[in-house]
């Protein structure tokens, strides 16, 4: 009798685990699909915003030599940091064929780091070459800055009350930019998003910030696609940079770019 | 000597089996014991674990797997590279073109970086660089703001932070003398004085040279030389006193300073 009942438990536990298990490959398959649909409209977006449609002029797609593309994609570079040169704030100049990201001020650069390590979302691979050209031609503005570290590490100091109370506040204020993990990101009115990182953290403490913060960042633009899906919308383009770098020089360009500032991107 | 070897065998024999014999009855007693004394509860920890285990595993797949596995199925369209010759003639006229534009872009983008000497000043890692054109003319430590928001009894703040943007040389002054502003004296907890007074003017601390930036913003030296390369400052911009000494004289009044 007691063994009939050991056995009766141990089936209903296996019968449950089965079912846990068959409701977490159901999330996962929902979710890839989700994440699949959303790829490809937004690969669709990109065609319909910056694709041959929009044009008055349509080019002949057999023009396309990788050259012409290569090309196109150059003089699009430039374009954006002339028109960047013509704003009053500092702009950022992501140059990926380089492996350098610059900070421009009025067309001079006032400051140059290199990029360790980049990838890129496919969609700029495979969406088509023209939109792709013309969606880097206009700079883009940033809209959103999220991070691990504070935009302007500002401190309050209430004003002492007399003379021996200000000789007892220490005069520097303590140094926290050792100790900041850099992880950020710029969403760009265009639909790049552009996720800079320090190379490698040191410290476990700084590990964890980061994982947090990208694992908060995917999670809330996977709850973004899904219910843009559900209710029958068209997803909004969003193509993702990684790049990792120093945290010295990550630190320096996030502090450095002003709320609106202007980002482009050279492939 | 044949009855000796088997004799040794049949020993050796007898040992392993008794070895074997001894093992296995520790066996059997070891998992009797575990199973009968802690079968539900190892029974119940693995079953945790396995929720745990497959928790993780169903986490890194969302987190880390998804993500690779639909950029992978929407397969790459390269530009298509034609060998026909009357196109390749047309994609030549384009590319001849697009070279042109390019040559023309490069140029004025050239055009952009001052040919006169001029300053840049990096507020987060407090150091400058004097530049004329692309070459390095000197590089250094500064200090710049401290980012510190003092806030007075009467809800009054000041935000010590040194401006970003583009800035020009507005004036050169030998022998700076430094007027007070109220903040210094709400900032030592000393009642500020009338707009004239005598503690308004201190002599020496501003170094030999400075240079105005505009808005009150200056260019000068320091007597706490030792928090260069720190951001201590009310807003100013301190050098030491060889590198004042060597902008002040290779900037001219109109150079460019491009303070981020």
């Amino acid at each position: 009798m007691k063994n009939k009942n050991i056995k009766a438990a141990d089936k209903r536990m296996g019968f449950r685990f089965r079912h846990f298990i068959i409701i977490l490959l159901s999330v996962l398959i929902f979710f890839t699909a989700v994440e699949l649909i959303t790829l490809i409209l937004q690969k669709g977006v990109i065609s319909s915003q910056y694709g041959q449609a929009n044009q008055s002029e349509k080019i002949d797609h057999s023009l396309y030599s990788q050259e012409v593309v290569k090309m196109l994609r150059e003089k699009a570079y430039l374009t954006g940091r002339i028109d960047m040169a013509k704003t009053n704030g500092i702009s950022l100049v992501v140059d990926l064929e380089d492996s350098v990201i610059r900070l421009e001020l009025k067309g001079v650069v006032i400051h140059k780091a290199p990029i360790l390590n980049y990838s890129k979302s496919r969609l700029f691979e495979c969406s088509d070459q023209f939109a792709i050209s013309k969606l880097l031609s206009l700079p883009g503005t940033v809209i959103s800055y999220e991070g691990t570290l504070p935009k302007e590490a500002i401190i309050v100091k209430i004003a002492p009350k007399d003379t021996t109370e200000a000789n007892n506040r220490p005069d520097i204020a303590p140094d926290t930019s050792k100790i900041e993990a850099v992880y950020y990101n710029l969403k760009l009115d265009n639909g790049i998003n552009l996720h800079i990182s320090q190379i490698e953290a040191k410290s476990y403490k700084g590990k964890l910030a980061g994982f947090i913060f990208y694992s908060r960042e995917y999670f809330s633009a996977l709850w973004n696609n899904t219910t843009t899906l559900i209710s029958l919308k068209r997803p909004k383009l969003q193509i993702n940079l990684w790049i990792k770098m120093d945290a010295k020089d990550g630190r320096i360009i996030y502090r450095s770019l002003p709320p609106n500032a202007h980002v482009t991107v050279r492939l | 000597m044949n009855n000796l070897k088997l004799y040794i065998i049949s020993i050796c024999a007898w040992v392993l089996k008794l070895g074997n014999s001894i093992i296995n009855e520790l066996i059997r007693f070891t998992k009797s014991f575990w199973v009968n004394k802690f079968r539900n509860t190892a029974k119940w920890i693995w079953y945790i674990m396995r929720i745990v285990i497959a928790i993780v595993v169903f986490l890194f797949i969302l987190i880390q797997g998804i993500p690779v596995l639909t950029e992978f199925i929407i397969i790459p369209r390269n530009a298509i590279v034609l060998k026909d010759t009357a196109l390749r003639v047309k994609q030549e006229k384009i590319e001849k073109v697009l070279s042109k534009d390019i040559a023309q872009l490069e140029k004025k983008m050239a055009a952009f970086t001052p040919k006169y000497p001029y300053i840049i000043i990096n507020t987060t890692d407090n150091t400058f660089y004097v530049y004329r054109g692309q070459i390095l003319l000197r590089k250094g430590k500064c200090s710049t703001g401290s980012y510190i928001n003092l806030v007075s009894d009467n809800k009054k703040s000041w935000v010590f932070k040194t401006p970003r943007g583009e800035r020009r040389i507005h004036g050169k002054i030998t022998s700076p003398v430094w007027r007070k502003p109220d903040w210094a004296f709400i900032e030592e907890g000393i009642p500020i004085p009338s707009a004239f007074h005598n503690s308004r003017y201190e002599y020496g601390v501003l170094g030999d040279y400075a240079l105005s930036i505009g808005d009150g913003y200056l260019i000068h030296g320091t007597i706490y030389k030792r928090q260069l390369g720190m951001p201590v400052t009310h807003g100013c911009v301190r050098l030491n006193d060889e590198d004042l000494k060597y902008v002040y004289q290779t900037l001219e009044v109109g150079s460019r300073v491009f303070i981020y």
